[in-house]
């Protein structure tokens, strides 16, 4: 009995200092839901606020559609829409509007 | 002559136990060799175990009329032909079919090797132990030689290991003496060792937590190499053996540390290998103090060593299969779904990662090409696609962490699964010691 009892206090002790350490929720982050309040790109700029632009326009459709941002993202290219294609075509555009930018306000 | 000769067939009999679980840290090698899929190559360790479960439970009218050095010759050189045949395989087939035959000398082996040991208490206390500790060893050893070597040393070290059974010394069939000297032991009857035979079933069935669920986890999702994930792994034999510093027997002990260090490995708060090796200690510790007085308890009163040894073995390795099919198809689901929730988690990272565009649109094509490109059920690797991006290592780090962590967590049902069948067996040890 008294090895039993050891047994039952040597498991629990490790098992309290794993869920001290996060052990309950270690890995157990779900995902953002559908219009939910998020936090956004921060930062002053024009690329910043590119960014933060697309990602409302990506929540707001998203949440007619009752899906996530990321859902979003995801259910596109699992429907064939080749999101790859059209952000590698988009790949040059940041450069290219930041110059745009700058000529303005140079002139 | 003959202690030596004991010794060199105890030492194969922990190999015939260590082979359930030897090749579990080859198994990504041998993906990669026949290009086959994880439950392609999981009948390598399947049909080693269903063979040697099926053999073993139909062997008692066999052990009946032959003489037991006999069948253990007959299972040692079985066992070693089909080594070198598993060694030498070219074809998944193959090697699942050599896997087959060496499950059936090691059922023949492991039988018949308690009456050629001596039949009395001690004999039968060292294989009990040699059975526990070979369990234990498995994967430590496969692992290590599958990195130091290739997959195949697992095969060909073997071959000479089971050989060394060959000198087994004669016992006539009439000399095979009744297990357990003392007269209460034989009074126990087949009631008591039913019960300890379904308890050994539900421990080794819970020791799939410690023996597989552990090593896919170390390798497939925190992505050691297999000699990293051996060392983790030996904290189980090492537990094993220092169970034997434990100067009284508690199988009821054994089996709360057993579910106590499953249960433990559910929780796991971080990716440090202090958690799994603390784990499998108590695993490890535990079936050091369950697995050889159960044995004990299955043999005890028997009118055939031989056959009491052939129905442990045989339960022991039903409970082993029925887990694993279990476990397997338990994990499979919560793993197909914690890789979606990772896919999910990892692109809010990158969507939401304070990047500038010119860094973020390549990177999150790239990543997206090796999403797509990573096989159904594997953990992706995007360390090549972060390499031209230093700017971008936090992200890096973040997307790791977020994508080990619900991996790590998609194991915590079948960690519990186990643990609960740890618990089941304690009223069965009741029952069995009584």
């Amino acid at each position: 009995v008294r090895l039993v009892v050891v047994a039952v206090v040597t498991s629990l002790t490790l098992l309290v200092v794993e869920l001290a350490a996060g052990g309950l929720h270690y890995g157990a982050a779900q995902p953002p839901r559908p219009c939910a309040e998020r936090e956004t790109v921060g930062g002053a700029g024009l690329d910043p606020a590119l960014q933060r632009a697309a990602l409302r326009v990506l929540d707001e459709v998203g949440c007619r559609l009752g899906r996530s941002r990321e859902q979003l993202v995801l259910d596109l290219t699992q429907r064939g829409i080749d999101v790859v294609a059209l952000a590698r075509r988009l790949e040059g555009l940041p450069s290219v509007l930041r110059g745009i930018v700058e000529r303005l306000l140079q002139s | 002559m003959r202690p030596p000769r004991n010794a060199l067939l105890l030492v194969a009999v922990a190999l015939a136990f260590a082979d359930s679980a030897i090749v579990v840290l080859a198994l990504p090698d041998l993906i990669d060799r026949f290009d086959a899929s994880i439950g392609g190559v999981s009948w390598i360790v399947t049909s080693y175990n269903l063979a040697l479960a099926i053999t073993a439970l139909a062997l008692p009218p066999l052990l009946r009329r032959t003489e037991p050095a006999t069948v253990v010759r007959a299972g040692a050189a079985v066992f070693a032909a089909a080594s070198l045949g598993c060694a030498a395989s070219g074809e998944l087939w193959l090697l699942v079919a050599c896997r087959t035959v060496q499950g059936v000398g090691g059922a023949l082996l492991l039988a018949a090797s308690v009456p050629v040991l001596g039949g009395d208490r001690r004999a039968t206390t060292r294989w009990a132990l040699a059975s526990a500790i070979g369990a234990a060893l498995g994967p430590a050893l496969g692992g290590a030689l599958t990195q130091l070597f290739d997959w195949r040393a697992i095969f060909l070290v073997q071959a000479p290991v089971a050989a060394l059974a060959l000198a087994a010394p004669r016992v006539p069939v009439a000399a095979a003496p009744p297990a357990g000297a003392s007269p209460p032991e034989r009074a126990r009857g087949s009631r008591g060792r039913l019960a300890a035979n379904t308890a050994l079933a539900l421990l080794s069935g819970a020791l799939v937590g410690a023996l597989f669920l552990v090593v896919v986890l170390l390798v497939d999702a925190w992505r050691y190499s297999p000699l990293a994930a051996a060392a983790a792994a030996s904290a189980l034999p090492v537990g094993t053996v220092a169970a034997r510093l434990v100067r009284r027997s508690s199988p009821a002990a054994g089996a709360v540390f057993v579910a106590g260090g499953l249960a433990a490995l559910a929780f796991i708060p971080g990716d440090a290998v202090g958690w799994p090796v603390a784990a499998l200690a108590l695993c490890g510790l535990g079936s050091g103090l369950a697995l050889p007085p159960l044995t004990l308890a299955a043999f005890a009163g028997a009118a055939r060593l031989d056959a009491a040894a052939a129905r442990s073995v045989g339960a022991r390795h039903v409970g082993l299969v029925l887990a694993l099919v279990a476990i397997t198809a338990l994990l499979t689901t919560a793993l197909d779904r914690g890789i979606e929730r990772a896919k999910l988690l990892g692109t809010a990272r990158v969507l939401d990662a304070p990047l500038p565009l010119e860094t973020k649109v390549p990177l999150a094509v790239q990543l997206a090409l090796a999403l797509e490109r990573t096989p159904k059920g594997k953990v992706p690797d995007f360390t090549p696609q972060f390499a031209p991006h230093p700017e971008a290592a936090a992200l890096h780090r973040r997307l790791d962490e977020t994508i080990v962590g619900v991996i790590t967590h998609a194991f915590r049902g079948s960690f519990l699964l186990c643990a609960g069948l740890a618990l089941v067996s304690l009223p069965l040890i009741g029952l069995a010691r009584r």
